[in-house]
């Protein structure tokens, strides 16, 4: 008798019915989906902003430093690992063979700091950045990478001393083509 | 019975209907507005990643340009020492020989003479190849470094134009350079460049280098005091180390006492004309050859002599004194007495004064005599090393490269934005302007030289050119516009 009452209040109530029952699991599995979207889309984007931001900063710390390869800056977002790889690509042509040439036939060439001097004129040489961030694992599992590029430009190491030596190109010249006479 | 319990279902039905309707619509709204969100945020992140990017980049190169050019200086300082050294050689060759052929009856003299009509083709040879060289690499390295600056920079500039254009075609970019629309490598750095090259050389065994092998040398300290000179014959540059004087020429030396000579007959014509009023003839005046004959002086009186602006510097006329007449002894002295039986006065010439000053006249006259040929006529345009116009060049603003870099917000994502901002406030909220407005960002790059001693570019260690380690920063900031 009591099982019978309550079976009718619940069928009064419309839970008893398989559709409306399939309906209310739909809207918590809505509510499921809406918390782990919303996990997704905060994971998705604190992981890109970590790219972004490594990124940002290897750029602006290479920019800041010497033409170096392999240089690694860590994020500073909690939970990301990012890393900065400066990539070197001369992809210019010297426009001053023939200048080059007349230094060569002097015996400029080997100096130290005579790199300096080469580099600028290869002025289509390009630098990347690229910033990979692997977030935390989302639910499910996984791991998000994105990758974020920046270009930016280097200078080369000075060697060590700040001044160039001109006692070093004058040996060239004169030792090469003077002495002796 | 059954209407009832399609009503009740009915109803539960609509009530989760309508919400499940308001879930999702909260789901979608809040999506919406993170992702607007995110979009409006790394936007702006690009914009900036963009214009750090350019500025340094463009700054980056600016500054590998000028250390070429400070190698173009070394390089161009590198190749006058040498010839400073085998001008120095050739001169003190001639020299040996002026004074060693003329002695016929001397065998010594006569090898000198001999090694010199056998070599100095040689040395000549070398001459003419260094001073081609020297003109050739001033003049090619001069023209790079007036125009390495500028294409290095429009080349970086159109670079970074096209790797934003390719990321995003419809960010704008612009650039403000001082440096593109005037050299920032505007000043001759010729006269600092000559006495680089003078005191590197002379710290070097390049002068003299021609003896013993190609002849002895009569002239031993010539090739180095030659060296200490040619930078103001060649490259008008002052000297370091003083005026020029090359005593060990002896025609320069041999006129420079002629000269003294004169002035001092000069002199003493001009004391006895003075008490006597007749010419250089009669020499009443009396010269110091002894303290005996100090105290002898004519009796009638005599104006004061009247002497040349050529003469003054080395004449000083006074009363005679105990101190006077004592100096009178030591350098020669003239009296006459003052007109109308007045004091004694005495005129000391300065030997030593005269011979210094008639040297350095007589030395700058006899390199200009040798007609080497001189890099002053070369116009800072078309040759020569080069140096910051800025005087201020170690902290020049000049020195600088902006990037600007814009793009308008996607009208999508602003319209996404402004809906669910409408929704969730209830129609309190209207189009936002602010999200629209076109904002551009700014980042600088500066490059600039390290303090070295001394304030000018120039003014660097004796045997060292500056090397410009530049270097570059980078700040970005945002600017509405």
């Amino acid at each position: 008798m009591m099982r019978r009452s309550q079976s009718k209040r619940a069928r009064q109530r419309g839970f008893s019915h398989v559709a409306t029952t399939l309906e209310a699991a739909a809207v918590l599995g809505w509510l499921v989906v809406l918390v782990l979207g919303e996990k997704l889309i905060n994971d998705a984007v604190t992981a890109r902003r970590a790219v972004e931001d490594t990124a940002e900063q290897s750029s602006v710390a290479a920019a800041a430093g010497y033409c170096e390869t392999n240089r690694t800056v860590a994020s500073t977002i909690p939970g990301t690992a990012a890393r900065g790889i400066t990539v070197a690509s001369p992809d210019g042509k010297l426009d001053i063979q023939n200048l080059l040439a007349l230094l060569n036939g002097l015996g400029i060439g080997a100096q130290r700091t005579m790199t300096f001097y080469t580099m600028p004129l290869r002025s289509s040489t390009s630098r990347a950045l690229q910033g990979d961030v692997h977030a935390d694992p989302l639910v499910g599992g996984g791991s998000y990478t994105f990758r974020g590029e920046r270009s930016f430009a280097c200078q080369e190491r000075a060697v060590d001393i700040p001044q160039t030596s001109i006692a070093d190109y004058r040996k060239s010249i004169f030792d090469t083509n003077i002495l002796g006479f | 019975m059954m209407m009832i319990r399609l009503s009740h279902c009915t109803r539960a039905t609509m009530t989760l209907t309508l919400s499940q309707i308001f879930l999702g619509a909260i789901t979608f709204g809040i999506a919406s507005f993170r992702g607007s969100e995110a979009h409006v945020s790394f936007h702006y992140a690009t914009q900036v990643g963009h214009a750090n990017y350019a500025a340094s980049r463009v700054a980056a190169d600016h500054a590998r340009a000028a250390n070429a050019v400070a190698t173009n200086n070394a390089i161009s300082a590198a190749i006058m020492g040498p010839r400073f050294a085998v001008e120095a050689d050739n001169i003190t060759m001639d020299e040996d020989a002026s004074i060693a052929c003329p002695q016929w009856g001397n065998p010594y003299m006569q090898m000198v003479c001999a090694r010199y009509q056998q070599n100095k083709p040689r040395a000549l040879a070398k001459l003419t190849w260094v001073r081609a060289k020297q003109a050739f690499l001033w003049s090619s390295l001069g023209k790079l470094s007036g125009d390495v600056d500028r294409l290095v920079a429009a080349k970086a500039a159109a670079q970074v134009g096209q790797t934003v254009r390719r990321a995003d075609s419809q960010v704008s970019l612009r650039f403000e350079d001082p440096s593109s629309r005037e050299s920032p490598w505007g000043a001759s750095n010729t006269a600092v460049t000559c006495t680089l090259a003078q005191k590197d050389a002379l710290a070097s065994n390049m002068p003299g280098s021609a003896f013993p092998l190609l002849m002895p040398t009569l002239l031993q300290a010539l090739p180095r005091a030659l060296v200490q000179s040619l930078p103001g014959a060649i490259c008008g540059a002052l000297s370091s180390n003083g005026p020029i004087r090359l005593p060990e020429v002896p025609t320069v030396a041999k006129k420079a006492r002629e000269e003294c000579r004169a002035l001092e007959d000069a002199m003493r014509c001009a004391v006895s004309g003075g008490r006597a009023g007749a010419g250089c003839g009669a020499f009443e005046a009396r010269e110091f050859r002894s303290a005996e004959d100090s105290g002898e002086t004519g009796t009638e009186g005599s104006s004061a002599p009247v002497l040349s602006s050529e003469l003054q510097p080395f004449v000083e006329c006074a009363p005679l004194t105990p101190s006077s007449r004592s100096r009178s002894l030591a350098t020669g002295g003239y009296t006459y007495r003052a007109k109308g039986g007045g004091a004694l006065v005495t005129c000391t010439f300065d030997r030593e004064l005269c011979n210094l000053r008639k040297l350095e006249s007589s030395s700058a006259s006899y390199l200009k005599d040798l007609g080497l040929p001189s890099i002053t006529d070369l116009s800072v345009s078309a040759a020569g090393t080069r140096a910051p116009s800025d005087p201020d060049w170690n902290h020049s603003d000049r020195f600088r490269a902006c990037a600007f870099v814009g793009k308008p917000i996607d009208d999508t994502i602003a319209s996404i934005s402004d809906a669910t901002r409408i929704i969730v406030s209830f129609g309190q909220e209207s189009r936002s302007d602010v999200l629209r407005e076109r904002r551009e960002y700014q980042a600088c790059g500066k490059w600039y030289f390290p303090d070295a001693p001394g304030t000018t570019f120039g003014e660097v260690p004796h045997d060292q050119q500056a090397f410009v380690a530049a270097w570059k920063w980078a700040v970005v900031a945002g600017r509405n516009r």
